[in-house]
């Protein structure tokens, strides 16, 4: 009896949290992949300037994946911090998740539901005065941007040591970590990241205008006009 | 915020700890032994062992002793007049390599398995191209 009950919790858990597991998943599994492959592409990088091969696990402490690893992390919290940020205050007719045009800006109170507006199952930091409401407020975009700073900032630190490995390797002078925030690599690495989610979110707001995916909550619903905006706010 | 909520954002603040912490730790291997090398090597040489100044060297830097000298190592390193009057100034490691200043030149290490071995030595700057290096086993 009790372990069918928390067989029970267990599906509703996996059910309820769908979303958030199937992305966590992915993650999990993309990164150990990472992982392999970065780990042989390393040794064969090696092997071809004459050094040692590195064990698996000396890799996956090493500046090199963490490096890899952050620079895709600041600009994927990047692309969300600036989506966030951006949909406060510019529209997209025709887009699910734009404001309509003319509702752009922070609402009232009323609308967002916080002070006397809150509602009895509203958090209660909506609820309260002054700095603690103003941050509650904004927390999604204090964390985003936080993250993608620490990312950033870990991928500055990582980068200048793996840099300066290969900078050696070839024999070449290392760079001060200032130096290196300046070059060439950092802002090549750090680009070439920012180009591609900036393109994935322009195109989602601009094809999600005219094209439909039965069921997403990305999508309008598939009859709704192509001028309809703001279907999921 | 749910506890769910507050576990991913545990995990997620872990991991990009882990990340910061893994460059910190990769910021600093063992320069100092890497110096310690560098100077076991000038006085390996200055001392005329070939032998023992051969064994701080990588294999690929010992083949191009014999290669650049037409004997052995052991006699080549010594009679290649290298500069080493110089001590070694502050090192810098990163990773599995190492640069450790010697006077206007530098000497480059590799981080083998049981310790740094010069890669290459008697190195000097050319701009931003590659040092120079009189044993160069890169």
């Amino acid at each position: 009896m009790r372990s069918s009950r928390a067989g029970f919790r267990m599906l509703r858990f996996l059910r309820d949290n769908g979303l958030t597991l199937f992305f966590a998943a992915l993650f999990l599994a993309a990164l150990i992949g990472q992982s392999f492959a970065g780990h042989a592409a390393y040794d064969q990088t090696r092997i071809a300037e004459g050094l040692t091969e590195i064990g698996y696990w000396r890799y996956v402490t090493s500046s090199s994946f963490a490096t890899d690893v952050a620079e895709n992390w600041q600009s994927e919290y990047l692309q969300f911090f600036l989506y966030i940020w951006a949909t406060v205050w510019l529209v997209q007719r025709g887009s699910p998740e734009s404001k309509r045009p003319g509702d752009a800006g922070p609402e009232s109170d009323r609308e967002e539901l916080v002070g006397e507006h809150a509602r009895p199952d509203s958090p209660r930091s909506a609820v309260a005065d002054g700095l603690r409401r103003v941050l509650f407020s904004h927390s999604l975009l204090i964390v985003m941007g936080s993250i993608f700073l620490l990312s950033w900032a870990a991928q500055s630190v990582a980068g200048v040591v793996s840099f300066n490995e290969q900078q050696l390797n070839d024999l070449q002078e290392p760079y001060t970590w200032g130096r290196y925030v300046l070059s060439s690599d950092f802002w090549n690495r750090t680009l070439q990241n920012w180009q591609s989610e900036f393109l994935a979110v322009g195109s989602m707001a601009a094809l999600s205008i005219f094209l439909r995916e039965r069921g997403s909550t990305e999508s309008k619903s598939v009859g709704a006009p192509h001028s309809e905006t703001g279907t999921n706010t | 915020m749910s506890s769910a909520s507050r576990k991913v954002g545990g995990v997620g603040g872990a991991a990009l700890a882990l990340i910061t912490l893994t460059s910190c730790a990769s910021l600093s291997p063992d320069a100092a032994a890497a110096s310690d090398v560098v100077s076991r090597f000038s006085a390996a040489v200055v001392a005329g062992d070939g032998e023992a100044a051969c064994d701080l060297l990588t294999e690929p830097a010992q083949r191009s002793v014999a290669v650049q000298s037409g004997t052995g190592c052991a006699s080549g390193i010594v009679s290649l007049g290298l500069d080493l009057d110089d001590p070694p100034g502050d090192p810098e490691a990163y990773g599995t390599s190492a640069f450790v200043p010697l006077g206007d030149g530098a000497a480059f290490l590799t981080a083998a398995e049981d310790g740094w071995l010069v890669r290459a030595i008697g190195c000097v700057p050319q701009g931003e191209a590659p040092f120079l290096c009189v044993v160069d086993g890169s």
